[in-house]
């Protein structure tokens, strides 16, 4: 079998654009963790769990500290006011915190804790005086001396530090299985770009140089579409419009004139050729090609919130009535997208076309609408939670002091001013909500707020305690400059990235939910492999290509599984690199296209089967029997399309890509037709499934052994086969030849490796 | 997409099982040795209910600062057994559909007043609600429910909603396009012979058990342990159409229940045929509207009126297939609502103390336990008597969830384990 295996890996690399999976790493074999290792240990709605055991993986100084102030106390009751910007330090308070989404929070947050507990008053310290309120504390007393939070304080301020909780993260890596570079190249070539790597990708990647070969893969057209994908699940604004409206309606009456944004149907026009959706489409989909052209042409990607242009084809281009101040290779080719200055608008009213990337689109204004009690908050909420990684709603203290609220609050003044059960949020959510104040719930521009809504007191527009200078062209060019210069715009995109990649967002905060010292150590482990990742993403001034590139050669994009037997507390952290997602009906296509040259056509839907018909049940997010039944379906519906496309020449319009030797009916007890078809379906299998080489040729053994059963049943009862995919017309040997295979594929793709990520 | 079946056919199906068949050749789930009793339903009331315009209503001690402004004088409420409700027929500003839903289902309904939140985000309201805890994300209670009871189920855990089970098991989206999946065998239509078919079958069985044997983190080997779960229940979804197209066929919806009534139907009839064909033990839906930042008692009611007009709809097509003793609807939302007006046209903003209700014959109906102050902050209760102490705790989600698993019997489950939820005291509302 061993020739085989190679026979087909150089058989797979030498058809186009297909590359075999040559993962050399080793078998696990060794005895298992319980399932519940994974998940998180227990908690409490009443108590503060702290572990007492400060040894082993994360036996270091700040782990410690996490475990001991930040996940209990700081993190819960410290944060909501003592961070940048926050109530404390407007009221004087020197000790500031750094939220989650800032990098090396955790670090910084330790010093400021460890430079604050030096200073001793009384020969006591200071920082326990002040929780107790023993000396004045502006938020008065937090805790007892006897609560055990207390205890966790001081005893984190009496222990020595001395390991380093990284390096012993690290040294748990040596017990993981990462796949090698071809099969990382293989991932991220299905996964990115829809197809399978080229014959020269796969060289780089073998030579050793992983990173050139994911520069050509993230070259390919296939690359621009899981961006614009990515995108697109932030900015959906095609969800928002299911109904009546369309993109057009959600455009500014006052900037563009109703003849303009409907010019289709103006003199001159028919729209015989969907002119209406292709315009439509542009207008609705530019945060997506924003980002697509950023990423094609290597720009920087804080251009999202910092373009004075914006993209349109030559349909959307006639709505904002520049079609003729563009050079255009095609003006009927509704796919050619062109950056468009801002500058060459006239609108109707006279007034600059405002525009500042993804800030000041229709996309971003319509998904994330507003109301005249919401005043902008929700779009300032998702501006720190898509560009500042940021949580707001993750600042604010729970649970909620009851007392305060009711001591503050009064019906005549907003409590979001006054409440101090709100102002921990508000002083940062209602500057940048009034950055958008020129904006109504439907995106309509004023160059006065107060035509929008009336004014409220809300503190004013500008960006953490920097109100908005009189010189900035409009209030959101402004924040986007100041997104842009932020650092947490990199920590947001790598973050994205994570997901999209992996389908795993960042590790949790470790609050009073992370029990063991190993989640805390995959949380620091993790931190510091991002915090990584997004330097070398604004040292490249932003190109979004490294933050791709770097996840992918990151332990979060290869690891498989542990190679040897692990504790079950090492398990813990392990367990964080390992994605967990299955396919969904999008990326389940997309691994079927590179795999099999085609998306599940049937004669049924003829297109795509998985995103037309069953992209609700097929969300990627678990097993069940719904989505276990579909996915056989599929195994034995495109087994029998594959397998009269290629042997029959039906469906020709399908690109299957099946070995030569499945159509040709050989005689499997014959060595030359054994050999055949063994190397048949090595080859499948080697196009078809993420498998490495050990594995790989298990597989082509048993995939081998359902041949023979196969054949050597129909044969001997050919009468029992099938009309609906083989026929009755056809001798019995080669109807048994085709019932095998089709038997062989289906089997093929219902492999689980195929249903993951 | 198989036809819905048809009034004569249901009636012969009715037929049949006076005779002592099933209904449309369903029967009711064994009740297994170890298995749960009844099917479990969450319902999430999203944004935050309001509990005065609900069974915990509250006068105005501040005329100038009120509680509600949608009722003003105790005549204006209405005692059904031991709940008061406003009503809408004496000048409040309520739902109907409240005041019918309580008087409908007063003996099997519990309310659990006075539950203490421990929080007002929206996020970690849904958590705490459907999981028991907030700061940290468990499974949802029907996930650990499923987890424990629904091995070798098809779709154990149905859900309208986005929640979480944290990867214990896998949850069924519930969507129109199921009828398509349940209309084409797993091997496709004529595409194998059954010796064919019987031989992929084995060798993908055989390929499942030799990657689950090589497996050593929990991750991988918990990803394929789901897997064969899945796979082992997919074959058990046959004909489940026909059995939810009887239910939405025989029970019509109620107008009150709004846009959602369609689809409600559906989501209903789903979970109902699938529990009893023994494919599901565990369902969560959902319901919107209950932010209400302005005009809250208006947008209170509207939303209130939907939700327990469709809940009504659920125990009427439990009762078509006479599961009417068999179903346990816990319903609850993310917390409450201020007991004052924010500045906005009358909105009210969030507060933790909420409601939390109980549908079923198991849960020992006309009953309040639990009660708020007229602030409407959680009175402290005794655990063992169930009343009003100063030297009780606030009744939290967490004791609910923590009397539910024990209640289903799977507080002491492997499933369970890894969740625990810590409280200082029990609270044992339901027996």
């Amino acid at each position: 079998m061993q020739r085989v295996v190679l026979k087909a890996l150089l058989m797979a690399l030498m058809l186009p654009g297909c590359v075999g999976n040559t993962s050399g790493l080793m078998n696990a074999n060794t005895s298992k963790t319980s399932a519940g290792d994974e998940a998180n240990g227990s908690n409490s709605n009443n108590s503060v769990p702290l572990v007492d055991d400060i040894s082993g993986l994360a036996d270091g100084p700040l782990a410690a500290f996490v475990q001991r102030v930040w996940a209990p106390t700081a993190s819960q009751d410290c944060l909501a006011c003592h961070v940048t910007k926050g109530y404390a330090p407007s009221q004087g308070s020197a000790f500031m915190l750094q939220p989650p989404s800032q990098p090396g929070y955790l670090q910084a947050n330790q010093t400021a804790f460890s430079t604050f507990a030096r200073r001793q008053v009384n020969g006591k310290s200071y920082l326990l005086q002040k929780v107790t309120n023993q000396i004045p504390h502006g938020g008065g007393v937090r805790m007892q001396t006897t609560d055990a939070r207390y205890q966790g304080i001081d005893t984190w301020l009496q222990a020595s530090f001395a390991a380093s909780d990284l390096a012993l993260a690290d040294s748990k890596l040596k017990a993981m299985r990462l796949r090698d570079a071809i099969a990382t190249l293989r991932r991220a070539s299905v996964q990115l770009a829809q197809r399978q790597p080229t014959a020269q990708e796969a060289a780089l990647a073998q030579q050793g140089n992983l990173d050139s070969a994911l520069d050509s893969v993230l070259a390919s057209p296939g690359f621009g579409s899981f961006v614009w994908k990515v995108y697109n699940g932030y900015f959906s604004f095609s969800t928002f419009l299911a109904g009546n409206f369309v993109a057009s309606d959600r455009m500014d009456g006052g900037l563009f004139t109703h003849d303009q944004r409907y010019w289709w149907g103006t003199a001159g026009f028919s729209n015989n050729n969907g002119e209406s959706a292709k315009s439509e489409n542009s207008v609705a989909y530019q945060a997506e090609n924003l980002a697509v052209y950023l990423v094609q042409n290597n720009r920087p990607f804080t251009e999202m919130v910092t373009a004075n242009y914006f993209m349109a084809n030559p349909y959307g281009a006639r709505t904002y009535g520049v079609f003729d101040k563009v050079t255009w290779q095609d003006p009927n080719n509704a796919n050619e997208f062109q950056a468009i200055p801002a500058s060459s608008v006239q609108t109707a009213s006279g007034v600059p076309f405002p525009m500042s990337g993804v800030l000041t689109l229709e996309s971003l204004m319509n998904t994330y609408s507003t109301t005249a009690s919401n005043r902008n908050r929700k779009r300032a909420r998702y501006v720190y939670s898509i560009f500042l990684n940021t949580d707001i709603m993750g600042l604010a203290q729970s649970p909620p002091d009851l007392a305060k609220i009711i001591a503050s609050s009064d019906p005549n003044k907003p409590a979001t001013m006054n409440n101090l059960a709100c102002v921990s949020c508000h002083t940062l959510l209602d500057q940048v909500a009034s950055d958008f104040a020129n904006y109504s719930p439907y995106g309509a521009y004023a160059t006065n707020p107060n035509d929008i809504y009336p004014p409220v007191p809300m503190g004013g527009a500008g960006f953490e305690g920097v109100p908005v200078p009189s010189t900035a062209a409009t209030r959101l060019s402004w924040l986007g400059s100041q997104i842009a210069q932020d650092p947490r715009f990199a920590d947001a995109i790598v973050s994205q990235w994570l997901l999209a990649l992996t389908g795993n967002p960042p590790l949790r905060d470790p609050r009073a939910g992370a029990t063991r010292q190993e989640e805390i150590a995959a949380k620091l482990y993790q931190e510091q492999v991002l915090s990584g990742i997004a330097s070398a993403f604004r040292a490249s001034n932003y190109n979004l290509k490294t933050v791709v590139k770097q996840l992918i050669e990151s332990p979060y994009y290869r690891a498989v599984d542990a190679n040897v037997a692990v504790s079950p507390s090492d398990a813990v952290m392990l367990n964080s690199l390992v994605n967990t997602h299955w396919r969904g009906s999008a990326d389940l296509t997309a691994g079927l296209q590179a795999g099999m040259g085609t998306p599940w056509v049937t004669d049924r839907v003829y297109g795509d089967t998985l995103n037309q018909e069953y992209a609700a049940l097929m969300t990627g997010a678990d097993a069940t029997g719904f989505s276990a039944r579909i996915t056989s379906i599929m195994g034995s519906n495109m087994a029998c399309f594959a397998f009269y496309s290629a042997r029959y020449g039906y469906f020709t319009g399908a690109p299957w890509m099946l070995p030569q030797a499945v159509t040709n009916a050989e005689d499997p007890n014959s060595t030359t037709g054994a050999e055949d078809i063994q190397q048949a379906i090595a080859t499948l299998i080697a196009m078809a499934l993420p498998l490495d080489t050990a594995t790989a040729a298990v597989e082509q053994d048993a995939t081998w052994k359902l041949y023979q059963q196969v054949y050597s049943t129909a044969l001997a009862n050919p009468d029992a086969t099938p009309e609906g995919c083989i026929g009755g017309r056809l001798l019995p040997y080669v109807k048994a030849t085709d019932e095998a295979w089709i038997a062989v594929l289906t089997y093929v793709l219902s492999d689980p490796e195929l249903l993951f990520e | 997409m198989p036809a819905p079946i048809t009034r004569r056919q249901f009636v012969s199906g009715l037929s049949a099982m006076a005779l002592g068949g099933g209904l449309l050749g369903l029967t009711k789930p064994a009740r297994a040795a170890n298995g749960l009793p009844f099917l479990y339903v969450n319902t999430i009331a999203y944004g935050g209910w309001d509990t005065t315009m609900l069974c915990d209503p509250k006068m105005n001690p501040d005329p100038k600062n009120p509680v509600t402004r949608a009722y003003t004088d105790p005549s204006q409420l209405t005692a059904v057994g031991p709940f008061t409700l406003p009503d809408p027929n004496k000048g409040a500003v309520a739902s109907a559909n409240v005041l019918t839903f309580f008087q409908t289902y007063a003996a099997k309904l519990l309310a659990i007043n006075g539950v203490d939140a421990t929080t007002t985000q929206h996020d970690e309201g849904q958590l705490v609600t459907t999981s028991g805890v907030t700061g940290a994300t468990y499974p949802v209670l029907g996930g650990l429910v499923a987890a424990a009871y629904g091995t070798g189920m098809g779709a154990p855990f149905m859900s309208a909603v986005g929640v979480s089970t944290q990867g214990i098991v896998g949850i069924t989206p519930l969507d129109a396009s199921m009828s398509d999946a349940l209309g084409t065998p797993m091997s496709g239509s004529g595409v194998h012979s059954p010796a064919a078919w019987t031989a992929v079958q084995a060798a993908i069985n055989n390929r499942l058990a030799r990657r689950q044997g090589a497996a050593v983190l929990a991750t991988p080997a918990s990803r394929l342990r789901l897997y064969r779960a899945a796979l082992d229940g997919a074959a058990n979804l046959d004909s489940l159409m026909a059995a939810a197209n009887d239910i939405t066929s025989s029970v019509p919806t109620n107008g009150g229940m709004g846009d959602v009534g369609a689809s409600f139907a559906f989501d209903v009839a789903i979970t109902l045929a699938s529990y009893l064909r023994g494919q599901t033990v565990s369902a969560q839906l959902g319901f919107g509207g209950f932010d209400t930042h302005t005009q809250s008692d208006a947008n209170q009611v509207a939303s209130l009126d939907i939700h327990f007009a469709a809940i009504d709809y659920l125990m009427r097509a439990a009762a078509h297939v006479q599961l009417q003793d068999q179903i346990l609807v816990h319903m609850g939302s993310d917390f409450g609502r201020c007991p004052f007006y924010n500045g906005y046209d009358y909105g009210k903003d969030h507060w933790p103390t909420t409601t939390v209700l109980m549908l079923g014959s198991m849960v020992g109906g006309n009953r309040v336990v639990g009660a708020s102050d007229d602030g409407v902050m959680a009175k402290p209760m005794d655990p063992v008597t169930l009343q009003p102490s100063a030297s009780g705790s606030n009744i939290t989600q967490g004791h609910i969830h923590n009397n539910l698993r024990r209640f289903m019997k799977i507080d002491q489950s492997t499933v369970t384990a890894p969740y625990v939820i810590k409280t200082e005291v029990d609270f044992n509302i339901v027996t």
